[in-house]
């Protein structure tokens, strides 16, 4: 006599599992290269605010160092997710890769997106909060000052972004343009059909970008530098 | 059979309990971030604090060298020991209390600023700050409650100053003036003051009554005759805003007055001078509403 037998249910694997990591390298790439692209930004911006006669001069290392970091901090937190986002997950039920590269105008979009964004958190939340604690590690503030200052930011912080945002406006301009174009050639270079390309090549691209534009800051005359950042002559 | 082509779709509840992390994390950090500088304050502050302590203790004390001794070298090198007595004399009897630790600043190149309440006989409280400096132990670099203005290393107080000392600013200004009514020249007097109030004075209302009283008396023996004085007091300037804005007065422990007269004859010579305080000195400034005045006689009218 026949009998049925008990049907056993399996989970199998309909993919690739575990981490993804294509998708962090690709992050990761851009997160580098966001970084340095959200540090020259601010840097580039406090050298073009002198107006003449006073001459435009970098900024104490540590100081520059302080401010660059956090500028960097607010790319990254804006770039992580949107670069996650933006590369999309695995797909399943095939192993057809269909992710990027994107077209340099999509790029150049999400640059604008990186731009603003970064602007706006930077003036309306970061930039006024780093600059309380400025204040209070050099002894001009006390503690409940700085506590009840950071919760007046923290409040007013659409409002900051608007009014201390838009001083960052022409370097913020520059860094969309700049962050579109490095993070196209991120891309291309993340998707190559060469598997070595593929994995070392994002890294290495976001890399040497990032070298090149530090080593710009810090050799270009600072005179040209802050015109840049005014977009001017 | 047919193959299924699928993005994978996004998992909102993953999203959500990612975000609601997220949160958490990020108010655990800035709980953490000021829990943190607050430790980082309190033990940066604490020797400052206790050996500001230990000068305010010595203040109300009857040894003043004691106090002095809590002070840096350059409190020393910018206030003599008579000087620091006499603005401890000018404040009187006085209870000086440090503010709690989230009130304190902290330390920058070797010195940190505490703020505290000194509270008056009669009760009033006004606050008053003391600047500690680092050199081989904590020391007092400056304390005042003179909270406007440049003021250097020191105890600076804006209590009023003593009798004689207030008698000495107007016979050294008389040493002066006396000569010039004498001569008709008031730029000679003018000459004779500092940079910085020549120009206040030069077209103030002392020249007024200069003009007036010059040629009418002999002022030749001024500096043998020693001025009677009114009990100084506080030249106040109440100015109110427009419109119905608030007012407010302003001059206690900044412009001092002194008037009295000399007892000379036939007819005794008075005088309004005053003074205003112009870090470390007190400077005769006769400007704007500040109305010094000289006359000669007795009674009404003079």
């Amino acid at each position: 006599m026949a009998t049925i037998a008990s049907a056993q249910t399996t989970t199998q694997s309909l993919g690739p599992e575990g981490v993804d990591w294509e998708r962090v390298h690709f992050t990761a790439s851009l997160a580098i290269f966001g970084a340095i692209v959200g540090a020259s930004t601010i840097l580039i911006n406090l050298l073009s605010r002198a107006i003449p006669p006073q001459v435009p001069e970098h900024l104490p290392f540590s100081q520059s160092l302080y401010f660059g970091g956090l500028s960097g901090l607010v790319s990254v937190l804006v770039v992580v997710p949107a670069a996650w986002f933006i590369y999309g997950g695995r797909p399943t039920f095939s192993s057809y890769r269909d992710r990027g590269p994107r077209s340099l105008v999509r790029w150049l979009g999400f640059g604008s997106m990186y731009g603003g964004i970064h602007m706006l958190l930077l003036g309306g939340l970061f930039l006024p909060q780093a600059n309380l604690w400025f204040s209070f590690i050099n002894g001009q503030v006390d503690f409940l000052q700085m506590l009840y200052t950071a919760s007046d930011n923290l409040f007013t912080a659409p409002y900051l972004s608007i009014t201390v945002g838009l001083q960052l406006l022409f370097t913020s301009m520059l860094s969309m343009l700049v962050f579109g174009l490095g993070a196209s050639l991120i891309d291309r270079i993340n998707a190559s059909e060469d598997p070595k390309t593929a994995l070392i090549g994002a890294w290495t691209a976001s890399i040497m970008l990032s070298i090149v534009l530090i080593a710009f800051l810090m050799l270009a005359p600072e005179e040209t530098i802050s015109s840049i950042g005014n977009l001017a002559q | 059979m047919v193959a299924y082509y699928q993005e994978s779709t996004p998992n909102y509840l993953r999203i959500i309990k990612f975000a609601g992390l997220g949160i958490s994390l990020t108010l655990l950090t800035v709980v953490v971030f000021f829990a943190s500088t607050f430790l980082w304050l309190m033990v940066s502050t604490v020797d400052a604090a206790s050996s500001a302590d230990a000068f305010l203790e010595t203040l109300g004390g009857p040894n003043n060298a004691q106090s002095y001794a809590l002070t840096s070298a350059r409190f020393q090198e910018e206030q003599d020991p008579s000087r620091f007595a006499s603005e401890l004399e000018a404040i009187g009897s006085l209870n000086f209390e440090l503010l709690p630790v989230w009130r304190r600043t902290m330390p920058n190149n070797g010195a940190t600023g505490l703020k505290g309440t000194v509270q008056t006989e009669s009760g009033t409280a006004f606050p008053f700050v003391i600047e500690m400096v680092n050199e081989d132990g904590w020391k007092v670099n400056v304390v005042t409650n003179r909270m406007t203005g440049a003021i250097g290393p020191g105890a600076w107080f804006t209590g009023m100053p003593s009798a004689p000392r207030v008698l000495q600013f107007v016979k050294d200004t008389m040493a002066d003036l006396g000569p010039a009514i004498m001569q008709d020249d008031f730029v000679a007097f003018v000459d004779s003051l500092p940079d910085t109030v020549i120009e206040e004075v030069a077209s103030s209302s002392l020249k007024t009554t200069f003009d007036q009283i010059v040629g009418q008396i002999d002022l030749s023996r001024i500096a043998d005759v020693e001025p009677v004085l009114d009990p100084p007091a506080w030249e106040l300037i109440t100015s109110c805003g427009s419109f119905g804005g608030s007012c407010s007065t302003t001059g206690v422990g900044t412009r001092l007055m002194a008037t009295g007269y000399y007892s000379l004859e036939p007819e005794p010579f008075h005088f309004k001078l005053i003074y205003v305080y112009n870090h470390p000195d007190w400077l005769i400034d006769c400007s704007f509403e500040q109305n010094c005045a000289l006359s000669i006689g007795s009674g009404e009218g003079r």
